[in-house]
């Protein structure tokens, strides 16, 4: 058994050397990069309509329970794992369990897989806001929302800002962790809360906006059903980026002596009020030109509705305010992607001693050549961002809750939450990883496949794996 | 050079390979800009025979592809046409069915006494996502009729349509005998607006 603490030592059941292997130079750089995987479409729009639709601010509240009942108990879990091992996801379960190869390898290569896929999609996505900025700049859209919306979504323009995207990732991830990393989110995360607090500041100064403010936080008691609250729980859960191997690399470059559990506390209340904020930036917007609907969340609602609305404010003013909206956005989704395409990188270096210059070029290269045919069939969106997403993004989330909870000797999984500065939350948290996560996050993973049954999902339509690849509608909730 | 530096080199002439494959075979739109569809027909029309002496019904099937997706709205206007003259009472009724999708239905009655040959029936049949599982509006006559998409798929509209002609009936006119019917569907966007096909990969991220 191999003493190494070389990080590109693929055999080591030792932590590797933080000063080799690169570390976050700051507390606050570690937090923001990890609020940055976080914050995405999905807090921008999906989340405030979520909000709007199922019971306002008592959903708020319903969510911010949640949150920290499931969200930050099972972040706090995978922080543990990454920090302990200081490792690639694979190479950290040869330091976790202390064999040189031990089962659990293939979980480790899930993690970075799933990341690596959601990115070969999420960097098209992140590329129309690019193209959305500029052309708020120069009111592209304005004229025609709709028929720029199609040239954007799928085809060249898809392609070029695809690539774009990823060259941009690559550059970011060649510098080391505390200047390529740590620094863009240094940079693009505190940007992004100025423009989407300023924006909300300015959206309360127009015209006939209380009915946004309404329609967001309109407290509704009947909205208390087991569709919200198994919606509020997905919802928590995929928000704070877990189960990709994003938190779990993010946190291999952090030092032992950080708090976990406040660290998580930070990343999950700031991506909870990041993503109640953006209601209170868009609501009002689309309340001041009659856009109000509650049909579109997500990308439907930015690059629908909300275009529609910056189109309307007219030049100059449809300009700027259109041009922050979308570069904020882009922000939002860049340090996501950048998250995502680390943990891959990570490997590549330690598994494959690869020079991170070397590593980073061609696993963009790779990411890109897979988002190829989404760039050009926007159709696989429903495919690739939907059900196999869900599946596999839940499926590693129920692996670490397996793992901490069931197959790390308890002491030691307590120990690795507890360790470092603040407090210690260990003995809470492992008995949540044992007895309720597994079984909440098996429900979940269950649903992925076979689609939510009616009185789960409610009036929402949701469509799992075997439906989307065909097999017939098992939960039988059409009409 | 190392090994790794070719198998990056290899990687990114793949990338560049495969982007320009990718740029070359795909789909443009259609000739006349964006707000344009093309719709292949796989069959104009097909024959269908009745009796005028005895109450008769049948159907004639045809099936279109619909090659562009993300469509929002196509109108139908189906001409039904008698041998003769001087059928009456034919009741036409035109179904269509978008892929995935409820069908949606327009019936019109051939008039008595005017001997026309002919008949004509708009149908619209406007396609839209829908939160909700929402039931079909349906109509008669020249109303349009709402058809929902299941999901908020992207893909609505794109694959095989069947445009269905059911004609009941036609007789026992005054002067009986048999009469032959035909009908033929002609097709045409109506609009395309891009805010229905944006599926959002529910993600959360």
């Amino acid at each position: 058994m191999s003493k190494s603490d070389s990080p590109t030592d693929n055999t080591s059941t030792k932590p590797a050397d933080p000063e080799q292997r690169g570390q976050f130079g700051t507390r606050i750089g570690f937090i923001l990069a990890a609020i940055g995987s976080a914050v995405g479409f999905g807090s921008i729009a999906r989340f405030p309509m979520n909000a709007a639709n199922n019971g306002g601010a008592m959903f708020l509240l319903m969510y911010l329970f949640i949150m920290l009942l499931f969200g930050i108990p099972i972040m706090i879990a995978e922080l543990s794992m990454g920090r302990t091992a200081q490792r690639n996801t694979v190479g950290a379960f040869r330091v976790l369990t202390g064999k040189t190869r031990p089962k659990w390898m293939g979980v480790g290569f899930l993690y970075f897989l799933v990341a690596a896929f959601i990115l070969s999609y999420y960097s098209i996505l992140s590329g129309w806001t690019l193209r959305y900025f500029f052309g708020s700049m120069t009111g592209a859209y304005f004229n025609d929302p709709d028929a720029y919306l199609t040239a954007t979504q799928e085809g060249p323009w898809a392609l070029i800002w695809h690539a774009v995207v990823m060259v941009l990732t690559a550059v970011v991830l060649t510098g080391t962790v505390s200047k390529g990393i740590e620094k863009v989110n240094l940079v693009m995360m505190p940007a992004l809360f100025l423009i989407i607090v300023g924006l909300a500041v300015y959206a309360a100064t127009l015209p006939n906006v209380a009915a946004g403010y309404e329609f967001y936080l309109q407290p509704d008691l009947t909205a208390f059903t087991l569709p919200v609250m198994a919606a509020a729980v997905g919802q928590a859960f995929f928000s704070l980026s877990l189960g990709q191997g994003a938190m779990m690399t993010y946190a291999s470059y952090l030092p032992k002596r950080t708090s976990l559990a406040t660290n998580a506390s930070i990343i999950s209340l700031s991506t909870l009020c990041f993503a109640v904020t953006c209601g209170f930036l868009i609501f009002p917007l689309l309340s001041t030109f009659g856009l109000l609907s509650g049909e579109r969340a997500g990308l439907g609602l930015i690059f629908g509705p909300l275009a529609q609305a910056f189109a309307e404010m007219g030049q100059p003013l449809g300009n700027i305010i259109g041009a922050l909206f979308f570069l904020a956005t882009f922000f939002a989704s860049f340090t996501s992607a950048v998250s995502l395409a680390e943990p891959a990188i990570s490997y590549a270096i330690e598994e494959h001693k690869l020079d991170r210059r070397r590593a980073s070029i061609l696993i963009c290269a790779l990411i890109y050549i897979a988002g190829i045919a989404v760039a050009f069939n926007s159709n696989l969106l429903d495919l690739e961002g939907g059900a196999l997403t869900d599946f596999f993004v839940i499926l590693g989330g129920f692996t670490i809750a397996l793992y901490v909870g069931w197959f790390s000797p308890v002491a030691q999984a307590i120990a690795r939450m507890d360790e470092g500065e603040g407090v210690k939350l260990g003995r809470f948290v492992r008995p949540l990883m044992q007895w309720v996560m597994p079984l909440v996050l098996g429900v979940l993973l269950l649903f992925s496949i076979t689609g939510t049954p009616c009185f789960l999902s409610g009036d929402a339509n949701s469509v799992g794996l075997l439906e989307t690849f065909g097999a017939p509608d098992l939960m039988g909730c059409e009409g | 050079m190392r090994r790794i530096d070719t198998i990056i080199g290899a990687v990114l002439v793949a990338a560049v390979l495969f982007s320009a494959l990718g740029l070359a075979t795909y789909e443009r739109e259609a000739a006349g800009g964006l707000n344009t569809y093309e719709i292949t027909w796989m069959t104009d029309s097909t024959d269908y025979q009745a009796s005028s002496t005895r109450a008769g019904s049948g159907d004639i099937n045809i099936p279109i592809k619909v090659s562009q997706s993300n469509l929002t709205e196509v109108q139908f206007t189906v001409t039904v046409a008698s041998s003769s003259a001087r059928v009456q009472d034919a009741t036409v009724t035109v179904t269509v069915t978008p892929p995935g999708m409820r069908p949606a239905t327009a019936t019109k009655t051939l008039p008595m006494g005017t001997g026309q040959s002919s008949i004509e029936i708009p149908l619209t049949v406007t396609v839209r996502a829908a939160p909700t599982n929402e039931t079909v509006e349906s109509g008669s006559q020249e109303e349009a009729n709402a058809t929902v998409a299941k999901d908020l798929s992207s893909q609505a509209g794109r694959g095989q349509w069947m445009v269905k002609v059911n004609i009941q009936g036609g007789g026992p006119g005054p002067v009986g005998g048999a009469a032959n019917y035909s009908a033929n569907v002609a097709a045409a966007a109506k609009s395309y607006r891009a805010d229905v096909h944006i599926r959002t990969p529910d993600v959360g991220r």
